[in-house]
């Protein structure tokens, strides 16, 4: 079966020469949920942007089988929804509805069409009612909500979320957890955060200086690189 | 921030909320001209005006103080002229200037605080302000207060650490330069960030309008007093 | 400096909304032809910039702050058409939401600070690139002369009465606000390139025929100005009753009397006085403009 994520040997460097991404191989497949752990600046952000052809550096990146070329971009944008680690760069319409209608719109839909796209995917993410706000006005778990949203409102085959849980209290974390294991399209996920990563994926990644460095369960490579609270002592 | 106030006031509900944004916008047009071209001998002109709207506010179910005190803004440049005025002999003339002034901004107000920004906006795109306008306005009023937000985080910052009293003037202009350098480095960011985002979900440049605003035959009738109206104000003060 | 509703009179106000709003339009029109709006999310957040801006307050000695005004600054960022957009756009929203500025005087207030603040700043940024610092400054302080003498000469038009001594007192006062604007810009310009040069678009060597094209702008703005004007004998003799009575100097200043003895009709030379005056102040800014670059850099 083909995977719906395929990278082989992907290098990029950045304008000032600094080597972002340095060989790298990964696979997703389907109905699978992968999260991808590393330090900052190691290259998360920068792998995520090269899957929907935003960067696109040296080497063959698949999208359900089809390379993504400049030619095939933006086709494929559309199968791959990208939510942004702060929603405000994703929410610049002035209401909810109509950013969440941006993206049916941009795919070719009539109006009304997209707007009933837009309708039903604010439904399935539990937010029916705000249509007319101003996404200054909601809170940050609204505002990650109505960004998901107005990927889902696209219909992507795949979903990737950049630290998704960044400014979300506990609550709106597992409110966004629940709301992810809920939707069936394999997910590609970058967080710090070992316990959202527990809860929503099948296994992880770790990225270390533009390298996978380590595959396997959350657990394990939390505690491959201490990366939870585990070997932390308390206040004596 | 002060005008967070007026985003609220446009979210409440009447029924002067609830006409079409483009009825509103040429109603208060008019309302502007007749007022600009009444008499400007004496400021009882004005006050026919005045009433018209005080009537205005009500059905617009506003709060009245709220919105006498917020388009008491432009007074400080009527006062100043009124008083040059006055001084040099035309007083009738300075105090029609002060009211012709405040009823004006009072009657803009009242335009923006029972009209959403997006419908305002969406009509004055409709009556043909080219739509690069409308799409700079719309992302200016979208990240102003986030990026106001930043500069009163900053502001606060420095605040912190004794911001306010550099030793040397010099020091603190610099050092204000040097954080509205940052504040432009952070819009930067947020611009690219927006781009790369609106890309990700299929931009190819053009931007379509998803919501169109139907105008009714309440919002002609609205109009079409509106119409009569300016035209009996204007009457009654020229002719008098 | 924001003109209210009904200080200026009808054909003014008429003549610059009728001069204005379609000159921008076209700008518009122009620089989004084929309908590609990429552009404009990063306008409307540099808009959202200037905004927001004008909270950080810059201390200028004597205990008082003042603040950015921005056109200059946005035309060394953005060049001198997308800031006639942004200005424009600030301006209109200035006064439909913040009742900053008239709307039927919107014509008048985008051609005073959109139009030709913007293009008085794009002047001074060409015509003095070899020397970068002084062009910033001068583009500050241009942009801001240009904007308030305009705002004054039209409400001098309108039969606004301004006795000599406030007409001094405005004049000085725009001197100093011109020169703290170009200290300004020319402070955060630097720190901006101190951060990444790469944002900055500075004119470059090239190019005469942008500079050719924005003289003959300008120089058409100021007879579209005088043309205004002239078409308001009331305003008109107003004005040249103010300037006459100001003939008898309060202040001892070299421009006292404005009146220069041209042939031709009255208000050719009341209009060519006012544009000297400008010219002067203008070579003022740019002498303080040289020595104080020659200082900031020694």
């Amino acid at each position: 079966m083909t995977p719906v994520i395929e990278v082989r040997d992907l290098y990029y460097s950045y304008e000032d020469g600094a080597q972002a991404l340095s060989g790298i191989n990964l696979t997703v497949g389907t109905g699978e949920t992968v999260a991808l752990l590393g330090a900052n600046g190691s290259g998360k952000t920068t792998l995520l942007l090269h899957l929907n052809g935003l960067l696109t550096g040296r080497g063959t990146v698949l999208i359900g089988g089809v390379p993504l070329t400049p030619s095939s971009a933006q086709r494929l944008r559309a199968k791959v929804g990208v939510v942004f680690q702060d929603s405000d760069d994703q929410l610049f319409l002035p209401t909810v509805l109509e950013d969440v209608a941006f993206g049916p719109l941009n795919q070719g839909h009539p109006p009304a069409e997209a707007l009933r796209r837009a309708r039903a995917a604010l439904l399935s993410t539990g937010l029916a009612g705000i249509d007319d706000r101003a996404p200054y006005h909601l809170s940050a778990g609204e505002k990650r909500r109505v960004a998901l949203a107005g990927v889902l409102a696209m219909e992507p085959d795949i979903l990737i979320l950049d630290e998704p849980t960044t400014y979300l209290d506990p609550p709106a974390q597992r409110n966004l957890a629940r709301l992810l294991l809920a939707l069936p399209q394999p997910k590609l996920i970058a967080t710090h955060d070992v316990r959202f990563a527990a809860a929503v994926a099948h296994r992880a990644v770790f990225l270390a200086a533009g390298k996978i460095a380590a595959q396997g369960t959350v657990e394990d490579l939390a505690k491959q690189y201490d990366w939870d609270w585990a070997s932390f002592s308390p206040r004596p | 921030m002060r005008h967070h106030r007026i985003a609220g006031w446009s979210l409440l509900d009447s029924p002067l909320h609830r006409r079409d944004a483009r009825a509103k916008l040429l109603a208060t047009l008019l309302f502007l001209l007749a007022l600009a071209l009444a008499p400007q001998s004496s400021a009882l002109a004005a006050v026919p005006f005045a009433l018209v709207l005080l009537a205005a506010l009500f059905f617009a179910r506003l709060p009245l103080l709220p919105l006498l005190l917020r388009s008491a803004s432009v007074l400080p440049f009527s006062i100043v002229f009124a008083l040059i005025e006055w001084a040099s002999g035309h007083g009738p003339h300075g105090g029609a200037l002060l009211a012709k002034s405040y009823v004006s901004a009072l009657a803009v107000l009242l335009l923006a605080a029972s009209t959403p920004m997006p419908s305002l906006l969406h009509a004055m795109e409709s009556l043909g302000v080219p739509r690069a306008f409308v799409l700079i306005a719309q992302s200016l009023f979208r990240y102003l207060f986030v990026i106001a937000e930043v500069a009163q985080r900053m502001r606060l910052a420095s605040l912190c650490r004794g911001g306010t009293s550099p030793l040397r003037p010099s020091a603190g202009f610099r050092a204000s330069a040097g954080s509205l350098a940052v504040l432009f480095a952070r819009s930067q960011q947020r611009a690219h960030g927006i781009h790369m985002a609106m890309l990700s979900r299929g931009f190819h440049g053009s931007l379509p309008l998803a919501v169109r605003p139907r105008f009714r035959p309440s919002d002609a009738g609205f109009l079409a007093a509106a119409c009569a109206l300016g035209a009996a104000l204007y009457l009654s003060v020229t002719l008098r | 400096m924001h003109i209210p509703d009904n200080f200026l009179s009808p054909p003014v106000w008429l003549a610059l909304d009728a001069i204005s709003l379609p000159l921008v339009g076209w700008v518009a029109r122009r620089s989004f032809r084929d309908s590609d709006h990429t552009a404009t999310p990063r306008l409307g957040v540099m808009g959202a910039f200037v905004f927001a801006a004008q909270m950080i307050n810059f201390p200028v000695g004597a205990g008082t702050s003042a603040h950015l005004l921005g056109g200059a600054l946005l035309v060394s960022i953005l060049g001198p058409t997308a800031t006639v957009l942004v200005m424009t756009t600030i301006v209109a929203m200035q006064a439909f939401v913040f009742q900053d500025g008239g709307v039927l005087a919107l014509g008048a207030n985008v051609f005073n600070m959109a139009l030709a603040g913007v293009v008085a700043a794009a002047l001074a940024l060409r015509a003095f690139r070899r020397f970068p610092s002084a062009a910033l400054f001068l583009a500050g302080a241009v942009s801001v002369l240009a904007s308030a003498f305009l705002a004054l000469a039209e409400l001098l038009a309108s039969g606004v009465h301004m006795p000599p001594a406030l007409l001094w007192a405005s004049i000085g006062l725009f001197a100093v606000s011109a020169v703290v604007e170009g200290a300004i810009t020319l402070a955060v310009v630097r720190a901006v390139s101190r951060l990444n040069s790469r944002w900055l678009s500075l004119p470059s060597q090239a190019g005469r025929g942008p500079l050719a094209a924005f003289s003959l702008a300008a120089l058409l703005m100021a007879v579209a100005a005088f043309f205004v004007a002239s078409s308001q004998p009331d305003g008109l003799q107003t004005l040249a009753a103010r300037f006459h009575i100001s003939s008898q100097p309060i202040l001892p200043a070299p421009l006292a009397g404005y009146s220069m003895s041209l042939a031709g009709p009255p208000w050719l030379g009341r209009a060519s006085a006012a544009l000297a005056g400008l010219l002067l102040a203008a070579a003022a800014c740019l002498a303080l403009g040289r020595f104080l670059a020659r200082r900031r850099s020694a």
